[in-house]
């Protein structure tokens, strides 16, 4: 636990830092009123105070330090990776190949990494929820989503 | 409009075209969602947003508030059934719901349940009746200082109640906070922190935010160990009716919880699970030799306090318009996506809406139990659902409705970064609701500070009566921790390995 919440911390601490520094691109005070950069300058230093003050007391701590955190071991790592993948490509391919059959491709994705192996089910299942979810959001919800520059 | 006449004029808008069924709706897509271990109402909620945009707005609301009252009953179906709790104020519930189950009472179980439930619900719709005029009234001497202290004082409190340490609550508050500082000036209107990217001129928004912290990173979780099929035992209609022994034990102590809960919600923290444990205790005191061993009095009382406590918490909602719970926050999201704003004079400039949403509640509320007695094998089969086909529904349907909000790209980035972000929270252990929170009250935290300080110095906070009571508040719940920390860390042992990493969520 205490090293996972030092890399926790300092990410914390890491992004405070960068907005204190964004954070001079705009004027604290404008005619003797709070500026556009008071506030912002206020929430990143109680950020990066409390990162501090908690990444001193886990180091010091002896209970954090006994506490194990559950990661994942490397096939449930491989899982996270492939649903993180599933989605990139989700994203990146859905402008030109349209919502239909990039939601078809991210389901099969999905739902092989998550461990149905037979494609006599994986296949149709994901046709059937990709159709579901394109009638869903396209025509019952009116919902206006990318037809795919491919096919235009 | 006193009381009784809004709540009239809210049952003829509730009965409105459509809005009947949307409550309906609402209190049934939330019981399955509410079935499901790891799905709570915030998720569906956010989820449920992007459908709801296209109704007339006391519809949406409606269909929102019904969703947030059916994920309630649903929740502890599993603790019930399985001993697994879908929520941490479920653990609770489970522990003699289960118990009867393995008696072979598991209808009866589940049946004091929704009695429970429903007897929880309606106490808690009448306080929100006549507590939230009382409240709206006293906040209208409300100026941009109290707002502002109000806020701070309920962040603050939440922060000491629900975290572990105060710095372990701070850090993800001001996270929140700071998310909220990209995007537009809340005063002059110019771009801040956006790097010249139009994209992010709009501000990164709560419900892609919400989606990934709760909703992507428990697919994170699901992915990295991921259970095998869970299989309820069936539960047949006739089973359902408990024993006069068991209606009688029950629901006094639903009444009991009820009138716990409610005043409970409405202090900011994790109430649901406070109210489900104060009304165990005190069912445990009153009946030392039943309870823990399948008691219906320890099922139908702790369930009416979590579901009373729902209304509790929506007092500062729609009295103030601040929510202190994830799930308020997204009703908060709602109505302003519905362009209602919700304050002090929501109740006199929007009936329709305030009424028409606590009379929606009173239906959905009767919608429940009238659904849950005939469906309980419908529901027990939800939780037969495979967790493969569950989550590839869940990641396509967080992408596309982050996507359908507003058209943008960043809004699916955003649900995977925020994911990431949220399971290295869940793991260890840091509580995601405070930067769901940071990020709904952020804008109305800074403008109302900026507004003070334009009337005025630094010193105004502790000028006006009002942000004395409640700094004086404040300091006396960090001063003296005693009057809120045992509670809670009895809580925890007590609650044994269920509650790691989990909170109402």
């Amino acid at each position: 636990m205490r090293r996972a919440l030092l890399i926790v911390t300092g990410m914390g601490a890491a992004l405070a830092l960068f907005f204190v520094v964004a954070d001079r691109a705009y004027p604290l005070t404008v005619n003797g009123e709070a500026g556009s950069g008071l506030f912002p300058l206020i929430i990143s230093v109680w950020l990066l105070a409390g990162s501090l003050i908690m990444a001193g007391h886990t180091y010091r701590s002896r209970e954090l330090a006994a506490i194990q955190v559950d990661w994942p071991d490397r096939s449930g790592l491989l899982r996270i990776f492939g649903i993180l993948v599933a989605c990139l490509i989700f994203i990146f391919l859905l402008t030109p190949l349209g919502d239909l059959w990039t939601t078809c491709l991210t389901i099969f994705l999905v739902l092989r990494i998550m461990g149905m192996k037979r494609w006599l089910y994986l296949l149709p299942t994901a046709i059937l929820m990709g159709a579901i979810t394109h009638w869903l959001f396209c025509w019952f919800l009116g919902v206006t989503l990318p037809q795919g520059t491919l096919f235009d | 409009m006193n009381p009784l006449a809004g709540i009239l004029y809210g049952f003829s808008v509730a009965f409105g075209p459509g809005n009947f069924a949307a409550a309906v709706a609402g209190a049934f897509i939330g019981t399955v969602v509410g079935i499901l271990p790891g799905l709570g109402p915030t998720i569906v909620m956010a989820l449920l947003l992007i459908p709801t945009m296209s109704m007339r707005a006391e519809t949406g609301l409606i269909m929102l508030a019904g969703v947030y009252f059916g994920t309630q009953y649903g929740d502890s179906l599993s603790a019930i059934l399985m001993g697994v709790p879908s929520e941490t104020p479920s653990v609770i519930i489970g522990i003699d719901g289960y118990e009867m189950a393995k008696k072979g009472r598991a209808g009866a179980a589940l049946a004091v349940a929704a009695v429970g439930s429903f007897i929880g619900a309606t106490v808690g719709l009448l306080g929100l009746t006549f507590a939230a005029g009382i409240v709206s009234r006293g906040a209208l001497a409300f100026g941009p200082p109290e707002y502002f202290c109000t806020a701070v004082v309920g962040l603050f409190i939440l922060v000491r109640v629900s975290s572990t340490s105060i710095v372990a609550g701070m850090v993800p508050l001001a996270f929140g906070l700071l998310l909220t500082m990209v995007g537009s000036d809340p005063i002059s209107g110019n771009p801040r922190f956006t790097f010249k990217n139009l994209e992010l001129t709009l501000g990164i928004d709560l419900v892609p935010t919400a989606m990934g912290l709760i909703g992507m990173a428990e697919m994170f979780a699901i992915a990295a160990s991921p259970r095998g099929l869970l299989k309820p035992s069936a539960v047949k209609f006739r089973e359902l009716l408990p024993t006069v022994k068991e209606w009688w034990d029950a629901v006094p102590a639903a009444f009991r919880g009820s009138v716990m809960g409610f005043f409970l919600g409405l202090l900011p923290g994790p109430v649901m699970t406070l109210s489900t444990f104060a009304s165990y205790r005190l069912e445990k005191w009153l009946a030392p030799t039943e309870v823990g061993l399948g008691s219906a009095r320890a099922v139908a009382g702790p369930k009416a306090g979590d579901d009373a406590s729902i209304s509790g918490g929506l007092v500062p909602l729609m009295a103030l318009g601040i929510p202190f719970t994830s799930a308020t926050a997204m009703l908060f999201a709602g109505l302003l996506l519905h362009g209602v704003q919700p304050s002090p004079i929501l109740m006199t400039e929007r009936p329709e809406i305030f009424w028409g949403l606590v009379a929606a509640m009173y239906i959905g509320n009767v919608a429940l139990l009238v659904l849950n007695f005939p469906l309980v094998g419908l529901w027990v089969n939800v939780l037969r659902i495979p967790q493969s086909i569950l989550s590839a529904a869940l990641v396509i349907l967080m992408l596309i409705g982050s996507y359908s909000l507003r058209n943008s790209v960043l809004d699916m980035i955003v649900v995977i970064c925020a994911g990431l972000v949220g399971y290295a929270m869940r793991q260890v252990n840091l509580d995601r609701t405070l930067v769901i929170l940071g990020l709904v009250l952020g804008p109305m935290l800074e403008s109302n500070f900026r507004r003070s300080l334009q009337m005025g110095n630094v010193l105004i906070f502790v000028e006006r009566p009002i942000t004395r009571v409640l700094l004086t508040i404040l300091l006396v719940v960090y001063v003296l921790p005693s009057l809120w920390k045992p509670a809670w860390m009895r809580l925890r042992p007590a609650l044994g390995p269920w509650t790691e990493g989990k909170r109402e969520i």
